[in-house]
């Protein structure tokens, strides 16, 4: 997963379907995550960082880092895969 | 003896490429244990020599078997006590038909929705005698662990990965490329023995009970495989006590790959038009008033944070070690929070493994803790504590009995009361009868201090959610809608 450069946000409905349009959350110029385009709500819960804070949380600026834990973190109200 | 040993966790950050084969190396317990009769689908090869995989699948079955066995009895002790549950009747009558149809409901769809090799969780719908049900399943066989070889001083990757043809679980390792990883591994095997001793003394159990571990997982004190089993067991505590705030859980087994798997219900809604979500920091604003503008029928009152103070004490409670603000769904609808993947959670009440001295430590990392940590002036409401009251009494009441019956006719046993279901799931995680009562009346130690104090106590920050970002985010959010209403007030009268 070392070159990871993007990953996939699946919005899902009431009845947990996935529905509309996948997300894509790829990497700025800088080298951190771009969450520019993933609903707002999200995109501020993720700025906090995603992973277990005690084994080392991963922040934007990770990078690709933050794309794989986001696999990692993923729930099913939560989805996240690697491609659309 | 399954405690695991503490020691440095390690942190896989490296690439995972192909995974390259290797003989799976058995462990000294698996090498030396007793010969039994094969596995039904094992019958085939009885006449060769039982090879390490073989007996591998063999006891894995065997453990599976057991677990689940363990688990049914616990619920239909449950369940049958369903009596004293604090729920009404209708909603005592709809949980027991959902926690059948999800147990053994026919499986009529099934969908990945995770990602294969990282969180393989499936969607699956089961239709029962009385209806049908949505529920998200985690495999037993999902974990990945680390093993250390001495003789090659490698650290490896371990996952486990069905083999269709041999019609076995196998054991699939490749090189852990991470340093910190390798490093982190190799001196949690050094530490092993010191480890053991930490945990022998702190359970008050020989040190032979405590066995060394072959592989080790992420998370201190996390068993390999026992993920689905935690899962389970936080469900059934946060019902035991009325909580309700785990959508309901419960172990099943998955015959095609003999393997054990929890299936929690999935979080539904009334309003199709606002799905369930995971929990966002601005949604904690509004419920605690901090919003300029909106601050009628929020603060403690407020359903949803009542249910954040529910998740805080469950959190407590089970000493629960991985709940993000993504383990944490807002039901927008109804206003009312859930706690999902409560797996890393349950483990044992220390960590430290230096010295000869068990060190409590505390394991907690919860988001929701945190979140109380900031209104020391809330507490649980009332129908939470009654719940949390009418355990403790009873199980008091029940301690009190059995200790005067023993005096005048010897012990009782009442096996449906709710310390002896508790004690019962603990024999499950920490397999064995001394850490497991210990466990249990630590536990009701800490429901005494809910039941006297009306909340979890104030943790500090260092214990909690590391970040502490999540606050520092609130705050800032809250500071700038603030400053932007000021702004925007100060214009309004400037062009006035």
């Amino acid at each position: 997963m070392d070159n990871l450069t993007e990953v996939y946000y699946f919005p899902i409905d009431n009845e947990g379907n996935e529905t509309g349009t996948p997300v894509r959350i790829g990497l700025n110029d800088d080298g951190s995550a771009d969450l520019s385009a993933l609903p707002e709500g999200l995109g501020k819960t993720l700025e906090a960082g995603v992973g277990d804070p005690v084994l080392g949380r991963v922040m934007p600026k990770d990078g690709a880092r933050f794309l794989e834990e986001l696999l990692r973190s993923a729930n099913p109200y939560m989805r996240f895969r690697s491609k659309a | 003896m399954a405690l695991a040993t503490p020691g440095s966790s390690p942190r896989k950050r490296g690439a995972l490429p192909l995974p390259r084969k290797r003989e799976p190396v058995p462990s000294a317990e698996e090498i030396q244990a007793p010969e039994k009769e094969a596995g039904e689908n094992l019958e085939a090869r009885e006449q060769k020599p039982e090879t390490p995989q073989d007996r591998y699948e063999r006891q894995r079955r065997e453990e599976n078997r057991q677990i689940l066995d363990r688990a049914q009895s616990i619920d239909q002790r449950y369940f049958t006590a369903a009596g004293s549950w604090p729920d009404n009747l209708d909603k005592k009558i709809e949980k027991i038909d959902l926690a059948e149809t999800l147990a053994y409901g026919e499986e009529i769809k099934r969908e990945l929705i995770g990602e294969q090799g990282f969180n393989a969780i499936t969607r699956r719908t089961y239709e029962g005698v009385n209806g049908t049900a949505v529920a998200y399943v985690k495999p037993r066989a999902g974990d990945l662990t680390y093993e250390y070889d001495p003789e090659t001083d490698e650290v490896y990757d371990v996952r486990q990965q069905w083999n269709e043809d041999a019609q076995r679980m196998e054991l699939v390792s490749e090189v852990t490329e991470d340093e910190y990883t390798q490093l982190s591994v190799k001196e949690w095997y050094k530490n092993q023995d010191n480890a053991r001793r930490v945990i022998a003394l702190h359970y008050e159990v020989p040190i032979d009970e405590i066995p060394r571990q072959k592989r080790m997982t992420e998370r201190l004190g996390i068993t390999e495989g026992s993920l689905p089993l935690r899962e389970y067991a936080a469900s059934r505590i946060d019902q035991m006590l009325g909580l309700d705030v785990v959508p309901l859980t419960v172990l099943r087994e998955e015959p095609e790959q003999h393997d054990i798997v929890s299936v929690q219900e999935a979080v539904k809604t009334t309003d199709p038009q606002r799905p369930p979500r995971v929990m966002t920091p601005n949604d904690f604003l509004f419920v605690a008033g901090r919003v300029p503008g909106f601050t009628e029928n929020t603060g403690p009152e407020h359903p949803a944070a009542k249910s954040m103070m529910r998740i805080a004490a469950l959190h407590w409670l089970i000493k629960s070690a991985d709940a993000h603000l993504g383990n944490v769904i807002y039901d927008q609808a109804a206003q009312k929070y859930y706690s999902i993947d409560n797996g890393v959670s349950l483990g044992p009440s220390f960590v430290e493994s230096e010295g000869e001295e068990p060190r409590s430590v505390n394991p907690h990392v919860s988001a929701p803790l945190e979140i109380v940590n900031d209104f020391p002036d809330w507490k649980l409401d009332d129908e939470a504590i009654e719940g949390l009251k009418r355990f403790y009494e009873e199980t008091m009441q029940y301690l009190k009995e059995r200790e005067s019956a023993v005096e005048e006719n010897g012990p009782i046993s009442r096996p449906d009361s709710g310390i002896k279901q508790l004690t019962s799931l603990f024999r499950l995680l920490y397999q064995n009868e001394s850490a497991a009562k210990k466990e249990a009346m630590e536990l009701l130690k800490k429901i005494s201090y809910l039941i006297h104090n009306g909340r979890p106590p104030i943790l500090e920050k260092a214990d909690t959610f590391e970040s502490g970002k999540l606050l520092d985010g609130l705050k800032t959010e809250e500071e700038a809608r603030r400053k932007r209403l000021e702004q925007s007030t100060a214009n309004e009268g400037a062009a006035a």
